[in-house]
C-alpha cells in the first residue's frame, strides 16, 4: 500500500483523530441530528393544544418550515455537543501535544498546516450540517406537506452560520485556553450568549416569519436584524485570531503537566521566586467543576421533584386532590373557561371552607354528582350559588351548563394559572418526558460517579 | 567537512550553569537541583546523560533544549547563543520530550510519509516509501513500520522519533525521556540510529537511566548526582576506569576458591553473588589478568566458567557513587 495521503486529506477524513470522529461517524451523526429533529417535531405535535401554539406557532405547523426550523436550531446544539465531546480530536489540541513540532522541524509550514486544518474542518462540518439538512427535507417529504423551496436557502444559511460560528469559536479556544475543561466552559457560555444575541437582535423574529424567509435577503437585511452582520464580523475575528494563535503556538514546545516527569515520593520542585509568593488560590478549573457539579445536582433533583409532583397530580381524584400549601393545582383540559383559563393551562385554586366569602364573577371549583366542575359565579342567594361556563363551543346551546349548586359543594377558588408549567407537565406525561424528567435524572443522580468513572476508563483504554 | 576531531563544531557548551529550580524533600530545606554544571559536546558524538533521579536529567536536558530558563552560567547551542524566548522551536535543535508526539491512528511508515510531503508524483511517493521502508529495516525498525503508533511501546516511539531526527536538518538531537522503561530488544535499533546520526554529523543526547543503552549506543556519557556532574567524557573511559570488575567466575567450589585465593594483592577484592564470584580491582586499569589466571590455576580448583568481565555502565555508575560517598540504592 502506498501512503500518498496529504495532511489536508487526512484532516478532511478526520483520520488523524480517533475512529470515533472519522468520516463515517460524521455521516452517522448528521443523520442522527436529522432524525432527532424529526422526533422532536413529533413530540411537539403532542403539545399542540398548549401555550406553545401561541408562543412558537412556526414550529408546530404542518409544513417543511417547522421541521427545518427545528433542525437548524437543534443541529447547532447537537453539533456543539459533538465538538465538545470530541474536542481533543477535532481541534488544535495536536499542537498542544507537540505533534506539529515534528512536522515543522521536518519542513512543513505552520501557516500552511493551519489553513489546511481550518479548511478541512470547515468542509467536513459544512458537509455534516448539509447532510442532516437534506435528510430532514427528505423525511418531511414523507409527510406530504406542501413543498415551498423558497424559504429553505435562508434557513439553511442561518443554521450553517451558527454551526460554523460555534466551531470557529471552539477552534480558537483550543488554541488560546490551555485546558480542555476551560475551553468547554467558555463554549457553553458562548452558546448561551449566541441565543441571547439572536433574541436581542430580533433575528428570531426574522427566522420565524415564513413570509419574510421566502426572500433570502431577509436574513442579511440589517434593517430587520444585524445578527448575520455580527456573525460575519465575529467569524472573521475568530478566524484571524485562530490563524495567528495557531502559528504562534506551533512554534513553541508545549511542556506536558509540570514537565519534570515523575518525582520521587515526598519531593516537590519549587522556584524560589514562586515559593515566596502568596499561597496559591484554588484553581479556577476546580471551582468551575464544583459549580457545574452542584448545578447539575440541583437541576437533576428539581427535575425529579417536578416529576413526582406531576405523578401525584395525575393520580389525584375529585375530592382528594393534591394540595400544595392550600393550593389545588389542575391541568385544565377544557376550553369552557377561555380566555380566563386556556386548554392545558395549569390552573391553581385556593382551597376554601364554607365560611370563605364568595363574590359574583369568581371562578370556582366544585363537585356535583361526583364530578368536578370549574365555572364562574353568576349569582349568590344564601346557600345557593348559580354558576356557568365562560365559553360555549360553536353550535352549542348557551346556558346549557348553567347550574345552581349548594355553597358547601364549592371547595376551590381560582387564583391564577401558568401556561408554561402547563405545557411542561403535559410534556412530562409523555414517554419522552418521563425519560427526560424522571429516568435520566434518577440514573444520573444516583450513578453519576460510576458513569463518569466508566467513561474515564474507556477513554484511557 | 569532518565533524570529528579537534575541529568539530561544539554543539553544546554549558559553563557553570545553575538551575532556578530547587527540590524539596519532606521537611528538608530546598536544594538547588543543578549546580555548577559544565558540559561540552561536539558534533558526531552520542551522549548519555544519566542520574539516579530522573528529574535531574529532565531539567538539565530541558535547559539544553531551550525549554526552561537557567539562573546563572552560560549555555551555547550549536555555537549560537541561547535565545530568551523559552520553549521556542529552534531549527538546529530536535527535541523529543514526550512519546505522544505522533498521530496515534497512523502507522509508523504512514507517519514518516506524512513528514516528507515533497514527493508529488505517484512514482515519487512510491520511491520515497520504498526508501523509508528500507531505512527502517536497516535501522532494525522493520517491526514498527506497519503498526499503528498508539499500539507501539514508548521505547518504540522514541526510536521512531530518532528515526525522524536522522532526516532533519537539526545539528543537535535531544531525547529527554529518562523515565521510560528500558527495552533491551531495541538496543540494536538505538545503536544503528546513533551510528546514522553520528555519520550525519549530528550530536545525540539521550537522557536515560538504562545502562545497557549507554553500553550499546553512546560514545560519551555524563553522570549527574546531587545536582553535580560526577563524570563526563568517553563511555569507553568511563567503563575502563570505573567498572572495577575484572573476572567473573561461575560454577561449584567458589567458596574454596575464594579461600585459596585469599589474601589477594593490594587493590584486588572479591564480590560474591549466588553462584558467581567477581574479582575486582581498584583502580581497574591496574588489573593484571595474567597474574589472576596464574593464581587461579595454582589453586587447582577449576571453575565451570572464567570470563573476562565485559565492562558496563551499571557497575561504573555504582563505583562512581561509591567514590563520592553517595548511596548506590539511588541507582535505577
Amino acid at each position: 500500500m502506498i501512503y500518498k495521503t496529504t495532511f489536508f486529506r487526512k484532516q478532511l477524513r478526520q483520520a488523524y483523530a480517533d475512529g470515533r470522529t472519522g468520516i463515517r461517524r460524521q455521516g452517522g451523526f448528521a443523520l442522527f441530528s436529522g432524525l432527532v429533529s424529526f422526533a422532536v417535531y413529533f413530540v411537539l405535535q403532542t403539545l399542540r393544544r398548549s401555550v406553545l401554539a401561541d408562543a412558537v406557532p412556526h414550529i408546530l405547523q404542518k409544513s417543511y418550515f417547522s421541521t427545518v426550523f427545528l433542525y437548524i436550531h437543534l443541529s447547532v446544539a447537537l453539533m456543539t455537543a459533538y465538538f465538545l465531546l470530541y474536542f481533543e480530536h477535532i481541534f488544535f489540541t495536536d499542537i498542544r501535544r507537540n505533534i506539529w513540532y515534528m512536522l515543522i522541524q521536518l519542513g512543513h509550514s505552520p501557516l500552511k498546516l493551519t489553513f489546511q486544518k481550518m479548511l478541512a474542518w470547515l468542509s467536513s462540518t459544512a458537509a455534516m450540517y448539509t447532510l442532516g439538512f437534506v435528510f430532514v427535507v427528505l423525511l418531511t417529504g414523507l409527510l406530504r406537506f406542501t413543498f415551498v423551496p423558497a424559504y429553505l436557502p435562508g434557513l439553511y444559511l442561518s443554521g450553517l452560520a451558527d454551526v460554523i460560528l460555534m466551531g470557529a469559536l471552539m477552534m480558537t479556544l483550543s488554541l488560546t485556553v490551555s485546558t480542555t475543561a476551560g475551553a468547554r466552559g467558555y463554549t457553553l457560555l458562548f452558546f448561551a450568549a449566541l441565543y441571547g444575541l439572536k433574541a436581542v437582535t430580533g433575528f428570531y423574529t426574522v427566522l420565524s416569519n415564513r413570509a419574510a424567509m421566502q426572500n433570502l435577503q431577509s436574513i442579511f437585511d440589517p434593517s430587520r436584524s444585524v445578527y448575520m452582520l455580527l456573525c460575519a464580523v465575529l467569524l472573521i475575528f475568530l478566524a484571524f485570531t485562530g490563524v495567528i494563535s495557531a502559528r504562534r503556538l506551533s512554534q513553541y514546545y508545549v511542556t506536558p503537566g509540570h514537565g519534570y516527569g515523575p518525582l520521587p515520593p515526598d519531593t516537590r520542585i519549587i522556584i524560589p521566586s514562586q515559593s515566596t509568593a502568596a499561597p496559591a488560590r484554588p484553581r479556577r478549573g476546580l471551582l468551575l467543576n464544583a459549580a457545574i457539579t452542584a448545578l447539575l445536582v440541583i437541576v437533576m433533583t428539581a427535575a425529579l421533584l417536578f416529576n413526582v409532583f406531576v405523578i401525584l397530580l395525575a393520580v389525584s381524584k375529585p375530592g382528594q386532590e393534591l394540595t400544595v400549601r392550600g393550593v389545588i393545582p389542575y391541568i385544565f383540559q377544557s376550553e369552557t373557561m377561555q380566555p380566563e383559563i386556556e386548554y392545558n393551562d395549569l390552573a391553581c385554586f385556593q382551597r376554601i371552607d364554607r365560611l370563605q366569602p364568595l363574590h359574583v364573577g369568581d371562578v370556582v371549583l366544585f363537585q356535583s354528582d361526583g364530578t368536578v366542575y370549574v365555572e364562574r359565579i353568576l349569582s349568590i342567594h344564601g346557600e345557593l350559588v348559580t354558576v356557568d361556563i365562560d365559553h360555549y363551543p360553536p353550535l352549542a346551546e348557551t346556558g346549557a351548563m348553567r347550574k345552581t349548586v349548594l355553597r358547601k359543594s364549592i371547595y376551590g377558588l381560582y387564583v391564577g394559572r401558568s401556561r408554561w408549567l402547563g405545557v411542561l407537565i403535559l410534556f412530562s406525561n409523555t414517554i419522552i418526558g418521563r425519560i427526560v424528567f424522571l429516568l435520566l435524572p434518577a440514573v444520573l443522580l444516583f450513578y453519576r460517579r460510576q458513569i463518569l468513572a466508566y467513561l474515564r476508563k474507556r477513554r484511557k483504554v | 567537512m569532518s565533524h570529528t576531531g579537534d575541529t568539530a563544531m561544539t554543539t553544546v557548551l554549558m559553563e557553570n550553569l545553575t538551575s532556578a529550580e530547587h527540590a524539596v524533600r519532606g521537611d528538608n530545606p530546598p536544594q538547588r537541583i543543578l549546580k555548577d554544571i559544565s558540559l561540552k559536546m561536539t558534533a558526531g558524538e552520542v551522549w548519555s546523560v544519566s542520574a539516579p533521579k530522573a528529574f535531574e536529567i529532565r531539567l538539565l536536558l530541558e535547559i539544553m533544549g531551550n525549554i526552561r530558563p537557567y539562573e546563572s552560567g552560560r549555555c551555547v547551542l550549536v555555537e549560537r547563543g541561547m535565545i530568551r524566548r523559552k520553549r521556542r522551536l529552534l531549527r538546529h535543535v530536535f527535541y523529543v520530550g514526550a512519546t505522544d508526539m505522533f498521530y496515534g491512528t497512523m502507522t509508523a511508515l504512514e507517519h514518516l510519509m506524512l513528514f516528507f510531503p515533497h514527493a508529488p508524483t505517484a512514482l515519487g511517493r512510491l520511491n520515497a516509501q520504498a526508501c523509508l521502508l528500507e531505512e527502517l529495516l536497516a535501522h532494525e525498525l522493520g517491526h514498527i513500520a506497519l503498526t499503528r503508533i498508539d499500539r507501539l511501546a514508548s521505547a518504540d516511539k522514541i526510536a521512531l522519533a530518532l528515526f525522524a531526527a536522522t532526516m532533519s536538518d537539526s545539528a543537535l538531537v535531544i531525547v529527554n525521556l529518562p523515565e521510560i522503561p528500558p527495552e533491551d530488544r531495541l538496543l540494536p535499533a538505538f545503536s544503528a540510529l546513533s551510528r546514522t546520526l553520528r555519520k550525519g554529523g549530528k550530536t545525540l543526547v539521550l537522557g536515560t537511566r538504562d545502562p545497557n543503552l549507554i553500553d550499546a549506543a553512546c560514545t560519551h556519557s555524563a553522570f549527574l548526582a546531587g545536582g553535580k556532574i560526577l563524570y563526563q567524557g568517553k563511555t569507553e573511559t568511563l567503563l575502563n576506569t570505573l567498572d572495577p570488575v575484572l573476572l567473573t567466575l561461575r560454577g561449584t567450589g567458589l567458596d574454596a576458591l575464594e579461600a585459596r585465593l585469599s589474601p589477594l594483592p593490594p587493590g584486588y577484592s572479591f564480590q560474591r553473588a549466588e553462584d558467581t564470584l567477581h574479582i575486582l580491582c581498584r583502580p581497574p586499569e591496574k588489573g593484571d589478568l595474567e597474574m589472576l589466571y596464574k593464581m587461579i590455576a595454582e589453586t587447582g580448583i577449576v571453575p565451570t566458567a572464567v570470563e573476562v568481565h565485559r565492562k558496563n555502565a551499571a557497575n561504573a555508575f555504582k563505583e562512581l557513587l561509591k567514590q563520592h560517598d553517595l548511596q548506590d540504592d539511588l541507582l535505577p
